[in-house]
């Protein structure tokens, strides 16, 4: 399954992690590789990146206040499509240079529409992963080809719990941030909250933090890889149903 | 009546009809058996003189004789003069003793002189024998005022010579003493029989009364038309009958009221009717109802007649002989300086009386319809109360010109003509005027101002109770509102054109009360009046003197006290500048608790023996600390930027700790404290060796003083390119806003003053005295700022204090032009901005000029207008007031504390993050060790920290989405060596705080 990720236009990252295997259930597997295959010809992979690691600086620590609560850190981005498209992943770089019992943290990646303040309709979920050790990896994040509109904002972040205490004896960890280089980023910020307990209080309450352009010009070192509009018709299912695994490994084929 | 200024009397000799033959001799009593005083001459000048006659048939010795003198009103004599005593009068004959600096011709008369000072007429004189007096002249211990007697028979400025029936001295000094019943009189230094004496002791004859005097004496010209006529008889007589008749040659005959004096010598007759101006008048004198008193059969030998011409000018009825305007003429003085002229007009204006101007306002009734000629003229009547306003009246007097204004002087008759009929109505003057001569024409008249005039100038008004007003509105300083050069110079033009003063035609200084206060009340600490109060409709007397022309509505012809209106009221306590601080500034006015003309010195260091410029003793200075204390607490400001304080250091009794001391004992112990420059620097004198200095005072429990404190007190900036000092050193410190953790950096600042010369001679460009000077501060004070002399890491500064110089001058620009500063008070206020008034012009003086960053973080900006509006008299001093007025004219309050406003600034400074590094307990080369990062700030993450560790190795950053509850550590390992390790927190505001520590790795 190690061909899943190898058609991203993945950067210099040292190592990926594969979480992602543990999120997509077979039929959204085959959705994905029938949406590769039946778009061969028309697809147009495009990708987001922002931030590379010459400019990385550690954000973070990934901490909560009050205690033992919840933090969420993230970054609002438009689709990089012209109308509408296809989220295939994102990603993160966590770095766990100076973490503290890092796998005490609970981690979970999200995908939700951004409203200025806060996340709304929570469109994606990973599985919860513990945090990060040793240098900074790219963490991505399948979405099972979350559908997004080039007109709408969204957040991609993670939640952060069983953080008890900021920095020194428990848990702390850092996530990579960017700021103003190479090139500011126009169309979202770096945001996070370190008060919201759970999904339905990032959903309802306004964040610490919307971003602000005009002082500090914070990113998320973040990338996103879309496709465009290649869903399949619900005729075409038998034809997915019967032929995942070939067309999977013929698709690999094509791109290596 | 009325007959003020009565021509001097003639005691020309009247021309007599043959001399009457003697009557037969008649007993007079008996020979004289002492010496008696036989003439007393109180001449001009010394000529002052005594005779005594021996009329006892023997000669006397001297010994044991003396004359003394009792003056002014004295009990005992003054002065007792002892006689020759080896000198002897022979029989018949005189002793003169005269005064040592007599004349030669009474000198040479002289038997003894004597040359002390001698009596006048008022001092009684006695002649003694062995200490007891036998002969006295005058009262002894009553002062008469003048004189006993009147006229030629008084004891002043006359000769007056013994009766030759008197035979003996009048040894009674305490009995009422007139001069008439033993003396006869005549002119002043009349000597003409001292050395001899004719007395008819034993026997006397009577001769016939003749006519010895008369007013006016026969042939008088100039007259007064209701004088009175005088006849004085050589004896006493009685006057019976018709003994007089009065003749006119337009009035014709006149019964009159006569009256005589006390011994029946002199006659006064009173015309029933005033004469007619230039007529011919004769009275005659029937001899036959003129008989002795002593002896009613014999009577005047024959008839006396006089004749005198009455004044042709002085008649209200007739042509007026010269008309005002005539007088006043086209030009700036009068055609007719040193001619003597009868004129008529009304009363425009009553100024009689030495508390006033000594004299009153006289306007043609009708004028003449030229614009370019006065129809009204001052005339000066010298501790005259003769008229009052609405009379018609004649004068006559000489012409002149005294100290610029036209006026008739040396008035000789003031003729009321009873209640005018017509009177001249006010006529409208409007500012501003057309030149600067156009109040010549109207020099004298009555005026009215139909606008709304507004209080610009009070500097005079407690002293010399003046107030300028002026139209539109208050005059601006031209180079407050100007370019320096053509357009200032230009504006004063109009400014000196747009103004007049009102004054209280008071003759005194210190006037009480001050009649110029709101609502027509007198001035008062609770009825003020300010700059900005107007008055419509002022009518007066325009009037020239103290080298300016000069309104004078009070006592004038429908005018009054002006009803100024409060336009300009009162400001209560500061208006709110919101934010989340308040920083004020303010020059104190010589804020001195040492009193003397030297008790002070310069600095600690500096010149000794100066004078105290501040309250002139406890008293005032107990005044004067009440309202700076009224005044700082309600400004409540956490720091406050002070100007002249008396420079004698921060020791317990140093100015600057008396105040802040009184401001604790008033709001609370501990709520203000004050910067001891001196300690902060390490300097002596920092602030230097002028008489005053500036200084800086706060609230420790709101802000704390960071950073260095930087004085400064270069030559270059003090001396400003003089030779001397100049300028008071400025001084700069930072400070943080403990709630917030915000900075800014305070300079307060006192630039050199325009008040007198500098080596550069005042340019006349209206920007005055000594701007070269403060242009150069300015530019020395910007470079210095540029090199950040706090080391405190902020753009955030304040400009603050006394910089001498208008908006719109050199000094100014150089701070707001290449400087860089932003001018608060122009900028939040704008172009009627003003903190101080000179001249009758305002403009402000006192500034906050904020860097850019600064300037984002000011809140709001105030002048708070206590104290340029209000009015001198108010202020602590004592001096220039009645005893009344100490008290009436003064409350502890907030009012006139200064002459300068001061401005009071609201910030919302930027919170900036705090920042604190905790190194390792020690470094070890090669060895990590980690330094800790605590941050935090109101403006909360996310924060940005940046270690630049000072060894070329790459910089740490982080950003953290908190502030952490303990120190984030971060570890490096360093070589052995010193280094200086920078870090930085950035806040969601992108407010930066840097620190840096220098370490040394072993």
């Amino acid at each position: 399954m190690l061909t899943l990720q190898t058609p991203m236009n993945l950067a210099t990252t040292t190592r990926v992690r594969r979480i992602m295997r543990q999120t997509l259930g077979t039929a959204a597997m085959a959705v994905a590789s029938l949406a590769l295959f039946a778009g061969e010809a028309a697809a147009q992979p495009s990708t987001l990146t922002i931030g590379d690691a010459t400019s990385a600086i550690q954000g973070g620590p990934l901490a909560a206040n009050p205690l033992d609560g919840s933090v969420a850190l993230g970054q609002t981005f438009r689709p990089a499509c012209l109308t509408t498209c296809f989220l295939e992943n994102f990603s993160f770089w966590l770095d766990g240079t100076f973490a503290t019992n890092p796998s005490t943290l609970s981690l979970q990646a999200h995908l939700a529409v951004w409203d200025g303040t806060k996340a709304t309709n929570v469109l994606y979920s990973s599985n919860v992963f513990s945090g990060p050790a040793g240098p900074p990896q790219q963490y991505t994040f399948w979405t099972s080809l979350t559908a997004v509109n080039a007109a709408t904002q969204y957040v991609a972040f993670l939640t952060v719990a069983g953080v008890t205490q900021v920095p020194a004896s428990n848990a702390t960890a850092y996530f990579q941030v960017v700021q103003g280089a190479p090139a500011a980023y126009t169309s979202g910020f770096f945001v996070f909250t370190n008060s919201g307990s759970s999904l339905a209080d990032l959903t309802s309450t306004a964040w610490d933090y919307p971003g602000d352009p005009s002082n500090q010009d914070l990113q998320s070192r973040f990338q996103a890889n879309f496709v465009s509009n290649v869903v399949p018709e619900p005729s075409s299912f038998l034809l997915v149903a019967a032929g995942a695994a070939l067309l999977l490994t013929f698709g690999r084929r094509k791109r290596a | 009546m009325v007959a003020m200024f009565a021509a001097a009397c003639s005691d020309r000799a009247l021309p007599t009809a043959v001399p009457p033959v003697p009557a037969g001799p008649r007993l007079n009593g008996s020979s004289a058996t002492e010496l008696f005083i036989s003439e007393m001459i109180e001449g001009s000048s010394n000529n002052k003189a005594i005779e005594i006659y021996n009329g006892t048939g023997a000669p006397v010795s001297l010994s044991g004789y003396s004359i003394a003198m009792y003056f002014n009103g004295n009990p005992a004599s003054t002065l007792n003069i002892p006689l020759t005593s080896t000198a002897s009068i022979p029989a018949g004959g005189v002793f003169v003793l005269a005064q040592g600096s007599a004349n030669a011709a009474i000198l040479a008369l002289a038997n003894q002189t004597n040359g002390s000072g001698w009596f006048n007429g008022d001092d009684a004189i006695a002649l003694r024998k062995n200490g007891v007096n036998i002969d006295v002249i005058g009262q002894i211990g009553f002062d008469p005022g003048t004189e006993w007697g009147a006229l030629l028979v008084s004891t002043a400025d006359n000769t007056l010579r013994r009766q030759s029936m008197v035979c003996a001295g009048d040894a009674n000094g305490a009995d009422v003493f007139d001069p008439a019943v033993q003396w006869d009189g005549f002119a002043v230094d009349n000597i003409v029989n001292l050395g001899q004496h004719t007395a008819a002791c034993g026997t006397v004859t009577l001769t016939p009364p003749v006519v010895s005097a008369t007013v006016p004496a026969n042939n008088a010209t100039g007259v007064q038309a209701g004088a009175n006529i005088l006849v004085t008889f050589s004896a006493p007589v009685s006057a019976t009958g018709s003994w007089y008749a009065i003749s006119c040659s337009v009035t014709g005959a006149h019964p009159a009221i006569a009256t005589a004096d006390a011994a029946n010598t002199t006659f006064t007759l009173n015309p029933d009717t005033d004469f007619s101006a230039g007529e011919l008048c004769s009275v005659t004198i029937t001899a036959t109802q003129i008989a002795l008193v002593a002896d009613a059969t014999i009577t005047m030998a024959a008839d006396v007649s006089l004749s005198f011409t009455i004044d042709s000018t002085l008649s209200c009825v007739g042509p007026i002989p010269t008309r005002i305007y005539s007088v006043q003429g086209s030009g700036l003085t009068s055609p007719l300086v040193g001619t003597v002229v009868s004129t008529e007009g009304v009363i425009v204006g009553d100024y009689e009386g030495t508390g006033s101007l000594d004299g009153f306002y006289l306007q043609d009734a009708t004028g003449d319809a030229d614009p370019a000629t006065s129809d009204g003229i001052f005339v000066f009547t010298p501790g005259a109360s003769a008229v009052s306003v609405g009379q018609r009246v004649r004068v006559r007097g000489t012409v002149s010109e005294t100290f610029g204004q036209t006026q008739i002087g040396t008035v000789t008759s003031v003729l009321s003509c009873g209640t005018a009929s017509l009177v001249p109505a006010p006529v409208d003057i409007t500012l501003p005027l057309a030149t600067a001569t156009t109040l010549e024409q109207y020099e004298g008249m009555l005026v009215r101002f139909p606008q709304r005039l507004y209080v610009t100038e009070h500097f005079q008004l407690g002293r010399f109770g003046e107030v300028v007003v002026s139209s539109g509105a208050r005059l601006s300083q031209p180079t407050n509102v100007t370019t320096p050069g053509a357009a200032a110079v230009a504006l004063q033009a109009a400014n000196d054109r747009n103004r007049i003063i009102l004054d209280d035609a008071a003759g005194i200084q210190n006037a009480d009360p001050i009649v110029f206060g709101r609502g027509g009340n007198p001035l008062s600490a609770s009825n003020t009046l300010r700059g900005g109060d107007y008055a419509e409709n002022i009518i007066g007397v325009l009037g020239f003197g103290f080298s300016n022309y000069r309104v004078q509505p009070l006592n004038s012809l429908g005018g009054g006290v002006p009803n100024f209106i409060a336009a300009n009221p009162r400001p209560t306590p500061p208006v709110n500048v919101g934010g989340t601080m308040k920083v004020a500034v303010l020059n104190l006015l010589n804020y001195y608790n040492t009193f003397g003309s030297s008790a002070c010195r310069n600095g600690l260091t500096g010149s000794t023996n100066q004078d105290c410029r501040g309250a002139d003793n406890t008293t005032e200075f107990n005044r004067q600390w009440a309202k700076t204390v009224a005044a700082v607490t309600e400004m409540d400001a956490d720091v406050v930027g002070l100007v002249e304080l008396e420079n004698d250091g921060y020791g317990a009794s140093s100015a600057i700790a008396d105040l802040v001391s009184r401001l604790n004992t008033a709001v609370g112990t501990g709520t203000y404290a004050f910067l001891d420059v001196d300690a902060a620097t390490g300097q002596v004198d920092a602030l230097g060796t002028d008489g005053i200095k500036v200084g800086v005072i706060y609230k420790p429990a709101r802000v704390q003083p960071v950073g260095a404190t930087g004085a400064l007190n270069s030559v270059a900036f003090v001396n400003g390119g003089d030779g001397s000092p100049r300028n008071r050193p400025a001084l700069a410190q930072g400070f943080v806003q403990l709630s917030t953790g915000g900075r800014f950096i305070a300079v307060i600042n006192h630039f050199k003053s325009k008040g007198s010369a500098c080596s550069a001679a005042d340019a006349g460009d209206g920007q005055g005295n000594c701007n070269a000077v403060r242009v150069q501060a300015a530019n020395e004070l910007r470079n210095w700022l540029a090199s950040n002399p706090t080391g405190v890491v902020d753009t955030d500064v304040l400009i603050l204090g006394d910089l001498n110089s208008y908006a719109k001058e050199d000094p100014i620009t150089a701070l707001t032009g290449a400087g860089g500063f932003i001018d608060l008070v122009n900028a939040r206020i704008g172009a009627l901005a003003y903190s101080f008034v000179f001249g009758g012009q305002w403009g402000y003086l006192d500034y906050a000029l904020a860097s850019s960053s600064m300037n984002a973080q000011v809140t709001g900006v105030t002048e708070w207008h206590i104290n340029a509006d209000e009015p001198l008299a108010l202020d602590y001093n004592t001096e220039f007031k009645s005893a009344g007025q100490v008290a009436s004219l003064y409350a502890a309050d907030r009012y006139r504390v200064s002459d300068h406003d001061p401005i009071v600034l609201g910030l919302a400074l930027n919170s900036a993050p705090l920042l604190s590094i905790t190194p390792p307990a020690s470094w070890t080369a090669g060895q990590p060790g980690n330094l800790g990062v605590l941050f935090s700030s109101t403006r909360g993450a996310p924060f940005t920290v940046r270690i630049d560790w000072g060894d070329n190795t790459p910089m740490t950053q982080y950003v953290s989405t908190i502030a952490p509850r303990t120190p984030i550590n971060r570890p490096h390992t360093y070589a052995a060596g010193s280094y200086v390790i920078m870090v930085s927190v950035t806040d969601r505001s992108g407010v930066t705080t840097k620190q840096n520590l220098r370490i040394t790795v072993p």
